[in-house]
């Protein structure tokens, strides 16, 4: 496993959208999800989750419902919705530039300016 | 408006009944809790207890992130703000006499308020002796690099009087200082206004003199503009004082002063 990174502020949203795009999860399933997506290469404080959770909620970006654990227990699933759908897209996409933009100014060298 | 909606519909369920979230968020939190538990006996092999406390410390402790939550959804001031209201009704309902007191003396603070910025009010600007006068206002542009009003063309006043649908009419006026000839062949400067034709219609008052201009727009058709030349006459107090308010006495003299 790679060494783990910290979490840039705001990226911790944009996780949680692509892991609930990928399938309706509980709050659990969803840090499970993003370790499994991220290889375990960052760092995320677990309960700081929830808060994330509520605020794209409130956002209409996400939405939930109780229902039943694998191990039956009562627990609140989350799906993404239409509106997130789109900014997950549009997130991901700003990610991407940026992502490249980083990438190539990191690759330059004094010969290739 | 669907993420406005799904706010609304979020806040109203803390709202409408603040125990349930919290019990929710307590339910949610510690089903992780439990579930990491889990997770750390299975790979580590330590007891359950050992477990749950790593769980636990892994999570960061559960009120913290409930408060976390609760301010992400705006309930934190809003539990704030009830409880203020709540113990500012408990103490207002043990002590009736202070509560009548506080009652009178905000009555009379804000009626005294009141009534004080409505005379300084009438004072510094008074009123236009118009009928429906409260609803007359003026439009002004300002700069505020110089501090000093801005004159507008012609354009910017038919731009705005096409763009402008709150107002049932919109006129415009110019100053202007002319050379006034009395009858007695005297010449004096007298400062009056030009004005466009809606000003008759937002005073609502008839002309002393003459007819008003017309609202409609014959000044485009050819030749039109003679016949609703705009017409002028004297202010009230100067036809008062110097011709006695006769009609014989302003006619043509006047009429030449103002075209001049």
């Amino acid at each position: 496993m790679s060494k783990s990174a910290d979490l840039l502020p705001g990226t911790l949203d944009l996780l949680i959208l692509k892991s609930v795009s990928l399938g309706k999860l509980h709050g659990y399933a969803v840090l499970l999800r993003i370790e499994q997506i991220t290889d375990g290469a960052l760092q995320i404080q677990q309960g700081a989750l929830y808060p994330a959770l509520y605020r794209l909620e409130s956002q209409g970006l996400i939405d939930s419902e109780w229902g039943t654990s694998e191990n039956n227990r009562r627990a609140k699933f989350y799906r993404l919705t239409p509106a997130g759908r789109q900014r997950l897209k549009e997130e991901a996409s700003s990610w991407n530039r940026l992502a490249d933009a980083m990438s190539a100014a990191l690759r330059a060298t004094a010969e290739g300016l | 408006m669907r993420g406005l909606l799904s706010r609304v519909r979020v806040f109203w369920r803390g709202l409408a009944d603040p125990g349930r979230l919290d019990a929710d968020m307590d339910d949610e939190m510690r089903f992780h809790i439990e579930m990491e538990t889990q997770r750390i006996m299975r790979v580590t092999g330590v007891d359950v207890g050992e477990a749950r406390r790593q769980a636990a410390l892994a999570f960061g402790g559960i009120e913290k992130y409930r408060g976390a939550a609760r301010d992400v959804l705006g309930f934190t001031r809003i539990r704030g703000l009830s409880l203020d209201l709540r113990l500012g009704v408990r103490m207002l309902r043990r002590s009736p006499g202070l509560t009548l007191v506080a009652v009178f003396a905000l009555a009379l603070a804000i009626g005294s308020g009141v009534a004080y910025l409505e005379f300084v009010n009438d004072l510094l600007h008074g009123r236009l002796p118009f009928p429906q006068a409260d609803r007359i206002v003026g439009i002004q542009n300002w700069d505020q690099q110089t501090g000093q009003p801005e004159s507008r063309s012609t354009a910017d006043f038919v731009g705005w009087r096409g763009s402008l649908h709150s107002f049932d009419s919109l006129g415009a006026y110019r100053a202007l200082d002319r050379n006034l000839i009395t009858p007695d062949g005297r010449a004096e400067p007298v400062r009056g206004v030009e004005v466009s034709a809606a000003a008759f219609h937002i005073a609502q008052l008839p002309p002393l003199l003459g007819r008003t201009l017309e609202l409609t727009p014959t000044r485009t058709r050819r030749g039109a503009g003679r016949r609703s030349a705009p017409r002028c006459g004297p202010a009230t107090k100067r036809w008062s004082v110097g011709w006695r308010q006769s009609p014989e006495s302003s006619r043509s003299p006047t009429r030449r002063a103002c075209r001049a």
